[in-house]
């Protein structure tokens, strides 16, 4: 049962990165309930997607539009993007020196869903209801956020954020890189208590492994920052038996054809 | 500038001043109190072309317009107590202020002997070896310079607390230092830990009145000796008024295998100059320092640590935290001195600034004199700016800039705040650095 309305519109996307164009026309439209995934080689853009959408400043949007909610997304700092609902586990979490977990997340809390989401007993209490559920233990509560912890930590933190910070709409960029059988079924748990059907999901990533535990309702595959081919879950089992070159050849023929 | 004399010569009134407050004290420490005047007035004056004073002008620290607080009565103790939640946890509150002090003795420590506060002087005739090492105590290798000889000459209230053999005072005492508005007040204060004892000792530097605005000139000096076995855990947070200048001499020694953790917070002042550090005097002796100094406007912080070695298997573990802002300028100086015969010491010396915009300026001028084999001794520094993946990070999750910002600096200075033991000064200073900090953002 899916909202008829999309959640996130991505129109024509284009962008670049210190002048190099990476995102050359990327559309995707993604409703509540839908589990989307994108998948494709290295350097095709897929993290540059994910950082155009949460608004890095180091990626400039020269062409398109991204909507949240039908509200245009692309002239709002960070901040807005989150609290208007959407989260993006980066692919490499940064640590912050200093600042506790519970300290972070209670001002994340916070500025994304009001202070009387932070009243103590009732944040502490869903605070460590989440940090079980995805097997981290009170003393990584304690610990400044991200430092010193492994690939794994990092990715389970990643979660715990999410679920803390309740979105609407989700990107998950390559989120199972580096996790063991284990902590990828543990990061699973986490996303898949999130879902339903006000929640759309985007999941960015190499592998087939995360997506037998979170199947996808669309797979898209990007090739040279543009989707050459989008479809259901059968393409996934395609990708994992002939690779992207049947698809990177067709779609660079599409590329070089004139317009 | 050719040497000439940039400040003035003494403090209006001085030599005055120095009899005053040796009228009614032991022989002994008048004449300590004159030779120090003596050595002062011999000095020459502190000129922007000696080292010591090449990234701090010496005219910032000039006596000439700030009268000399009178040693007696000047005003009361303070009417108001202070916060509650920063006195609850001590055993006893000392409350030192120009013209006198006062004591309260919350937990009976002070009746059953385990705690001592009293005049130097006393120590001078009950205890003239003590008093003499701890007056003696100089917080550099070189000679003493001239405003902390004016400090020792015009010392006033000059107090020692002491802390009993053995007993543990782990809730420690409260020093709460109110400086007279817009007078020179020189407040010297010793500590002595006894054999195997442990002893808190925080103490918290404001004006006494007139508000944040208002204007001082601090010259405190504090000397502490930890016999053998002894821990002294020793935090001070100085939160002056952005019109106050203020100077420290801090400095300690430390017996067979004692202990002492050290920690600076300069948060106010229009200008700081504090020195600092600690000698390992016998084998198995142990120090660590850390300061954490904040500067926004035209805030000047010139801090010069030193971490003395003068035993084997002694350790010192040194961590200095700067952030600067607006037009502040911090300068570090860090020396370590490792004397001959101290075999197998390890000394450890970090300093890590933080330069938030283009008008601000950290120098770090990291530094060791060795003379010994065989140990182990590193020093390092940083000069940035906030990173700004983190910033990013932070916004990702819904924080505006600012408070991404302000965020990072928390945790950037988080671990100096760490090592204050007790959790009232941890909590108070938290928010002294907290409030600092919003106006850096």
């Amino acid at each position: 049962m899916t909202d008829a309305r999309p959640l996130l519109e991505v129109e024509n996307l284009e962008a670049s990165v210190a002048g190099k164009p990476i995102l050359k026309g990327v559309s995707l439209s993604i409703r509540g309930g839908e589990v989307h995934a994108l998948m494709g080689p290295n350097g095709s853009g897929k993290s540059t997607l994910s950082n155009v959408l949460m608004g890095h400043p180091d990626y400039e949007v020269t062409g398109g539009a991204v909507r949240l909610l039908g509200e245009d997304l692309l002239p709002l700092a960070p901040e807005e993007r989150a609290r208007r609902g959407l989260f993006l586990a980066v692919q490499y979490p940064v640590a912050i020196p200093g600042v506790t977990t519970v300290q972070f997340l209670k001002a994340c809390v916070e500025a994304v869903r009001g202070r009387e989401a932070t009243k103590a007993a009732v944040f502490l209490r869903e605070l460590r209801e989440n940090a079980r559920l995805l097997d981290l233990g009170e003393p990584f509560l304690n610990r400044p956020i991200n430092e010193g912890f492994s690939g794994g930590e990092k990715k389970r933190m990643e979660i715990l954020q999410m679920l803390m910070l309740k979105p609407r709409m989700v990107v998950l960029d390559e989120t199972d890189s580096g996790l063991d059988i284990d902590a990828l079924k543990i990061v699973a748990r986490g996303v898949q208590r999130l879902i339903g059907p006000e929640i759309g999901v985007l999941i960015i990533t190499h592998y087939e492994r995360i997506l037998t535990h979170l199947p996808p309702d669309h797979v898209h595959i990007l090739v040279d920052g543009r989707i050459a081919r989008s479809g259901g879950p059968e393409l996934v089992r395609e990708l994992e038996e002939r690779g992207y070159d049947w698809v990177r050849e067709p779609a660079t023929a599409a590329a070089s054809e004139p317009d | 500038m050719n040497g000439e004399a940039l400040i003035a010569v003494a403090p209006p009134g001085m030599a005055a001043a120095v009899e005053d407050r040796g009228a009614g004290e032991p022989v002994a420490l008048r004449e300590r109190r004159r030779a120090a005047l003596e050595e002062a007035l011999a000095r020459p004056p502190p000129s922007p072309t000696d080292e010591a004073w090449r990234r701090t002008d010496p005219r910032r620290f000039d006596p000439e317009r700030w009268p000399i607080a009178p040693a007696g009565p000047l005003h009361a103790a303070p009417d108001s107590p202070p916060n509650g939640a920063l006195v609850e946890p001590f055993d006893a509150v000392l409350t030192v202020w120009a013209g006198g002090w006062s004591l309260a003795d919350r937990s009976g420590v002070v009746r059953s002997r385990a705690l001592r506060v009293r005049p130097l002087g006393e120590v001078v005739t009950s205890d003239p070896a003590a008093a003499s090492a701890l007056w003696e105590m100089a917080p550099s290798l070189g000679p003493r310079d001239r405003h902390e000889l004016w400090a020792l000459a015009l010392a006033s209230p000059a107090l020692v607390i002491e802390a009993a053999d053995g007993v543990r005072l782990e809730r420690g005492v409260l020093v709460r230092s109110l400086a007279p508005p817009d007078m020179l007040w020189c407040p010297w204060l010793g500590v002595r830990v006894g054999a195997g004892a442990a002893l808190h000792v925080a103490e918290r530097l404001e004006v006494g009145a007139g508000g944040a605005e208002s204007a001082a000139f601090v010259i405190a000096a504090i000397r502490f000796a930890v016999a053998a076995e002894g821990r002294l855990r020793w935090g001070r947070l100085q939160t002056l008024g952005r019109g106050a200048l203020e100077m420290d001499y801090v400095f300690g020694r430390l017996e067979r295998n004692a202990q002492a953790d050290l920690v600076s917070l300069q948060v106010g002042s229009r200008a700081v100059r504090s020195r600092i550090g600690a000698e390992a005097a016998a084998t198995g002796a142990t120090v660590r320092l850390g300061g954490l100094a904040v500067g926004v406007a035209r805030q000047h912080l010139d801090q010069q640590t030193v971490q003395i070695h003068a035993a084997p298997d002694t350790s010192s573990d040194l961590l200095f935290k700067v952030a600067v802002r607006d037009r502040a300028h911090s300068v570090y100086r860090g020396l370590i001195g490792a004397r001959r015969g101290s075999v197998r010491i390890t000394a450890l010396q970090r300093n890590h600034n933080l330069v938030l915009n283009d008008g601000a300026r950290a120098d770090s001028l990291p530094g060791l004199l060795i003379d010994a084999d065989d140990l182990t001794c590193t020093h390092g520094a940083t000069i940035g700016s906030l990173d700004l993946e983190q910033i990013h990070y932070l916004r990702s999750r819904g924080l505006p800039e600012p408070v991404a910002r302000r965020l990072l600096l928390e945790g950037f200075f988080e671990d100096i705040l760490g090592r204050l033991a007790l959790p009232a000064l941890r909590t108070a200073a938290r928010a002294a650095v907290r409030d600092h900090l919003a106006a850096m953002v």
